[in-house]
């Protein structure tokens, strides 16, 4: 059905997913099912839903690959990103909407509970604070810079990807690195 | 006054997202200035730890699953299509019969022999002699 060479490009596989090619689309998500789940799961802080939105961004993709011609000047790996954004913000307003009825915070003791299997103590908890307080500032600064930092998006993606300028951007990523930083000087 | 403004663009400067101008003005005051360098160095402590931090993968069977779950998707869609496939002629059929039993009818003025050129089992020929029996 398909003779694929052992590289192609992100472009080249979601077309030929667009042609109804699964090895295409298994290809695909082998290449972006871990970078998605660690964004998502670091931005909504919850591993199984990670899991779920994660799975959902690549069946979004395999419905509609087909279109992808339409936004050809864009990167795949932006707009795979853009996907997972938009669910995981629903994910994160669905569960603020059950949290208030619980009044509970479990999702940020997880997040802090993962963590594990560090060389040094000073190391594992300085990264345990870090990411401690990164649960804890403002959703669209962790986005943009869990999308800059650990994703290396330009500012110009990240702006695709969330929707805003790219000075809003800036402004966001500054202001993310100040309150970590304020963090990492205390500690 | 100047280091204010150096500060406020430290986080785009590691980002590489200044316009070259600005970005050598930060680089050389951070050349002669040790309290934006170690200002600089915190921003990119953060960055550090970003990156060292643990990474999970995604389950054993996650892939197995998901491409089930294609399948499941590109069944349906194709029994939608094998339904199209069959219907779609049918109903183009049916509708463009109509179409011309309907444009025949505006012709109920004139005789039925000035149809009789039609050839023979072409849908007209057909069509006038069910007519030609029920008389
Ligand atoms: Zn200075």
């Amino acid at each position: 059905m398909n003779n694929f060479s052992s590289v192609n490009s992100d472009v080249e596989l979601i077309k030929a997913i667009g042609n109804g090619d699964h090895k295409a689309f298994e290809r695909l998500a082998d290449r972006y099912k871990n970078a998605l789940l660690n964004f998502v799961y670091r931005y909504i802080g919850d591993m199984s839903a990670a899991q779920e939105v994660t799975q959902e961004v690549f069946l979004r993709i395999y419905k509609a690959a087909y279109k992808f011609k339409e936004i050809e000047n864009a990167k795949v790996s932006t707009w795979l990103f853009k996907i997972a954004y938009n669910l995981s913000m629903n994910e994160l307003k669905r569960r603020k909407r059950y949290l208030r009825l619980l009044n509970d915070h479990a999702g940020e003791k997880e997040m802090v509970d993962r963590t594990q299997a560090f060389e040094s103590i000073e190391n594992r908890e300085l990264i345990e604070a870090v990411m401690s307080e990164l649960s804890l500032i403002p959703e669209n600064q962790r986005a943009a810079l869990l999308l800059r930092v650990n994703q290396e998006l330009s500012y110009r993606e990240i702006s695709e990807v969330l929707n805003i300028s790219v000075s809003s951007v800036e402004m966001l990523i500054f202001r993310a690195r100040r309150h970590l930083k304020q963090h990492i000087n205390r500690g | 006054m100047k280091c204010r403004n150096i500060r406020e663009n430290l986080s785009a400067y590691i980002d590489e997202e200044l316009y070259p101008d600005q970005s050598e003005n930060v680089t050389q005051h951070l050349l002669h200035c040790p309290e934006c360098s170690s200002a600089l160095e915190v921003l990119q402590k953060v960055d550090t730890v970003l990156n060292n931090a643990p990474l999970y993968s995604v389950p054993a069977k996650f892939s197995e699953k998901l491409m089930h779950e294609i399948d499941i998707t590109s069944s349906s869609t194709e029994n939608l299509n094998i339904i199209n496939l069959i219907f779609a002629p049918i109903k183009k059929f049916i509708l463009n019969f109509f179409t011309l039993i309907e444009s025949l009818k505006s012709f109920k003025t004139a005789t039925l022999d000035e149809f009789s050129d039609f050839p023979p089992c072409s849908m007209g020929y057909i069509y006038f002699n069910l007519i030609d029996q029920r008389k």
